[in-house]
């Protein structure tokens, strides 16, 4: 079954003069990693908040066509009902704070304690969601003392720790190090294994590569391509909407240049390697050479 | 964590919402009777807040503040209110008997009602005071309002420094004289504003995320304890409020 289905979907902002979103469908399957790329203003940070039923819950407009998650409508849905079956992460690390907790470990709680959990239940899943983002080292500190990386992961974290079924998550790692950003793949990996429906904005294509079953390229409000990200990034489309390709990519269409025959176009190093080994016959006879 | 809840001392380690009442009486008894009566509840009040653990900040806060402001509206008051008999004076100035009268009386208030108030915020902890009162029923709007309130004074200091920081770097001269400092007013104050409304949507969309309009029964991670020794403490405030307001009101048709 589809975990979301979009169906048709234009949206305009109340004061805007051009739909944001224009006849946009989409399907994510249960368990999926959708990656959403695109130019800034494309439309994907609207698309997440159509999603969980912002727009245009909150924001108002104009919308037409049909959103469903888990089979729910969420248009016709009470906006507090979604949050029982989507978490939702936005960009902005520095307004994601309640404001109403004195420490991290509270924050985490908040959402959890608003779910109706059990205080003993609220515990044991704090301390776990703690240990996977790696943020016990800031347990006790105000939430609002934190670095923009640190908030960030907090304000990850409060919202994975609610655990809901589907998560849109829109660029979680904008301020954070290239360490923190492959910690944050991690735990993202590991969410999509525990079968977590995920839709995820990201810049970071080596990433999407990496850990996304499916790949979304939005343009000026519509979706213009969609399907693995082997099939994505080896598009010659790509280059057309400014989608930075991942650096294998780059490097095996450089070498396909140069008159080095790839069977298919490489994206994650994984792929790069096993196809270098095969084209120069190196490998599992030869020396071995990872990564 | 535990820990920390167990070291509360005094009135501290109350139901908040026995802390509330107690304070609540304070005030009001404060205000009820002559100044002699409101010396001795803040008196009492120092007493409280030095068992609680809480004397020394709390004397300085009340000096700072308080104390403060009670002088000038005293100084004020005594000199300016006219009257007619002169109890002393000095070039231009002359204390008033009349003068002196009304200013011992707006002082009381000032000091007793000022003082309970002070030593609320140092003896109740808002979180647990809001925890509790949600549980008897207060919307979790209201309590979040409250909660945030507090919370966001010194949030919108930062972020005022740093607003003055980037004008300051756009050349807007904030330290200087009163008049530049002036100027430098708007520039400061719309961001700081204009901020605010904007964080305040992002804010409703957090709390959204955090499921805080959900239609289910919310816990709290802790429970605030209400002892049976809490509960009598609250009938023993209630009934004092109830004869200090029946004593005052016995008072004046006596008096009359």
């Amino acid at each position: 079954m589809d975990s979301i289905k979009i169906t048709d979907l234009t949206y305009r902002y109340p004061t805007a003069d051009e739909d944001v979103l224009r006849h946009v469908s989409l399907s994510v399957e249960k368990g999926q990693l959708c990656a959403v790329v695109g130019a800034n203003g494309s439309g994907k940070t609207t698309l997440c908040n159509a999603i969980r039923g912002f727009v245009p819950k909150f924001y108002k407009g104009d919308i037409s066509g049909e959103v469903l998650v888990n089979g729910k409508d969420v248009q016709k849905e009470e906006i507090g009902v979604t949050a029982l079956d989507v978490g939702f992460v936005f960009q902005n690390p520095f307004t994601q704070i309640s404001g109403i907790t004195d420490t991290v470990y509270e924050e985490l709680a908040y959402g959890l304690e608003n779910m109706g959990v059990e205080p003993a239940e609220i515990e044991r899943r704090v301390e776990e969601i703690m240990g996977l983002t790696k943020i016990e080292a800031f347990r006790d500190r105000d939430p609002y003392q934190l670095s923009g990386g640190q908030q960030q992961r907090v304000a990850l974290a409060a919202v994975l720790v609610m655990n809901q079924d589907v998560f849109v998550i829109d660029e979680p790692t904008s301020q954070l190090d290239p360490q923190s950003t492959d910690d944050v793949f991690e735990i993202i990996r590991l969410m999509k294994n525990m079968g977590k429906t995920i839709v995820l904005v990201e810049h970071k294509m080596e990433q999407i590569a990496e850990y996304a079953d499916k790949v979304v390229v939005m343009d000026q409000g519509q979706i213009v391509l969609e399907g693995t990200p082997e099939e994505v990034f080896s598009d010659p489309r790509c280059e057309e909407y400014h989608i930075r390709l991942p650096q294998c990519t780059r490097i095996a269409l450089d070498l396909k240049k140069e008159g080095i025959g790839f069977e298919k176009l490489p994206v994650t190093v994984q792929e790069t390697v096993e196809a270098i080994q095969a084209i120069t016959g190196t490998g599992k006879d030869g020396q071995e050479r990872k990564g | 964590m535990k820990n920390m809840e167990n070291k509360r001392k005094g009135i501290k380690s109350w139901n908040p919402l026995t802390s509330l009442y107690l304070i609540i009486v304070l005030a009001v008894v404060s205000i009820l009777f002559d100044f002699r009566i409101t010396l001795l509840t803040v008196a009492l009040m120092i007493v409280l807040a030095a068992v609680s653990g809480e004397g020394a900040s709390f004397t300085k806060l009340w000096l700072k503040s308080l104390v403060l402001v009670c002088v000038i509206c005293f100084a004020l008051q005594s000199l300016f209110i006219p009257g007619e008999d002169v109890l002393w004076s000095f070039w231009i100035f002359a204390v008033k008997r009349e003068g002196v009268q009304k200013a011992v009386v707006l002082c009381s208030r000032i000091l007793g009602v000022g003082s309970a108030i002070l030593l609320g915020g140092k003896l109740i902890d808002m979180k647990h005071l809001t925890a509790v009162l949600e549980e008897r029923g207060m919307s979790p709007a209201a309590t979040y309002v409250l909660l945030s309130t507090a919370n966001i004074i010194p949030q919108m200091s930062k972020k005022m420094s740093a607003i003055l920081d980037a004008q300051r770097s756009r050349g807007i001269e904030t330290d200087s004289s009163l008049l530049v400092r002036a100027k430098a007013f708007f520039p400061s104050v719309g961001p700081l504003l204009l901020n605010a409304l904007v964080s305040a949507e992002e804010r409703a969309i957090t709390l959204e995320a955090r499921a805080f309009s959900a239609p289910c029964r919310k816990t709290k991670l802790r429970e605030i304890a209400d002892t049976p020794r809490d509960k009598a403490l609250r009938a023993a405030l209630i009934s004092i409020l109830v004869l200090a307001i029946g004593g005052r009101i016995a008072l004046w048709i006596a008096l009359k």
